[in-house]
């Protein structure tokens, strides 16, 4: 009888301390809202969770944005062979009414290294009419040689060539490839393509115009 | 006989606190598990999201319009 009662009592306290064990544990881990919908815990004693997430999106993203070189329109003074205009700021006497533009640039815009597959549109002998009519081209890297890395036409950095057709896969077996690596990295992420004309005395009046392409692919590590 | 009610009540609360301390430790692990999942889940989210668009393409446009020489007309 008196073991019984001894019984009783210890078990009650069991019983208690079991209850309040779970609910302080509970509580302290994360609060018994989620279970219960009672009471939540965010009083600043009692810690509250919650998940981060981050993620990195990637974008190949090459874009020019200097899109257009436009030298207007003009003419060759009477008395002069002929006129060169280019976006390096050439401009030979003779030349009148031309507008000297910026070269197009380049600019890798995303977060992935890119390579470049460059081909212009519109070149044959008679683009510019005349006898001793030319086109150039070249290419630079103003923010320095990490910008582009590989490619095909490294002769072509810099230093003017002559167009004799257009570039196209076709026509470069697929080694039309400007940059093996552009870099995305914004200290050295830009190139700029430069364009010559040289108009000879005997073209005849008209309208040229050419438009060049880049295809970027990604050839950064995934 | 009076002993032997006294014997049945320790009993159901033997069964009682038994089952109280299945309850609260199932609650328990649940509430553990949980959370473990929780920052699982929390760690699968931060991930390089390697896509990226292949063959961008962009264009720049070259022009000039050349006069008849002299400026004439």
């Amino acid at each position: 009888m008196e073991s019984n009662k001894v019984l009783t009592i210890l078990l009650v306290a069991a019983l208690f301390v079991s209850v309040f064990g779970t609910l302080s544990a509970i509580n302290r881990l994360e609060g018994f809202q989620s279970l219960t919908g009672l009471w939540g815990v965010a009083n600043g004693t009692a810690p509250t969770y919650a998940a981060t997430n981050l993620t990195i999106s990637s974008l190949l993203n090459v874009n020019f944005t200097d899109d257009t070189a436009d030298f207007g329109s003009g003419y060759i003074s009477a008395g002069f062979d002929a006129c060169t205009i280019a976006t390096d700021g050439t401009e030979t006497s003779g030349c009148v009414g031309f507008t000297i533009p910026n070269g197009l640039l380049l600019e890798n815009q995303g977060n992935r290294h890119a390579k470049l597959n460059i081909s212009n549109t519109n070149y044959s002998n008679s683009l510019l009419g005349g006898t001793a009519s030319g086109y150039a081209w070249m290419w630079d890297d103003p923010e320095g040689d990490a910008t582009c890395i590989g490619g095909n036409f490294t002769g072509n950095e810099s230093a003017w060539s002559n167009l004799t057709g257009v570039i196209n896969e076709a026509n470069y077996q697929s080694n039309n490839v400007l940059c093996g690596l552009f870099n995305f990295s914004d200290a050295s992420d830009l190139i700029n393509i430069s364009i010559k004309f040289h108009i000879d005395q005997t073209a005849y009046a008209r309208e040229v115009s050419d438009t060049w392409i880049i295809y970027a692919i990604d050839v950064s590590p995934s | 006989m009076g002993e032997e009610v006294n014997s049945k009540v320790v009993l159901m609360l033997a069964l009682l606190v038994v089952l109280v301390v299945t309850i609260s430790t199932w609650l328990l692990l649940n509430k553990l598990n949980t959370m473990e999942m929780s920052a699982q889940d929390t760690q699968a989210a931060v991930v390089y999201d390697a896509e990226a668009l292949q063959g961008s393409s962009q264009a720049g446009k070259v022009a000039l319009e050349i006069l008849p020489y002299g400026g004439g007309t």
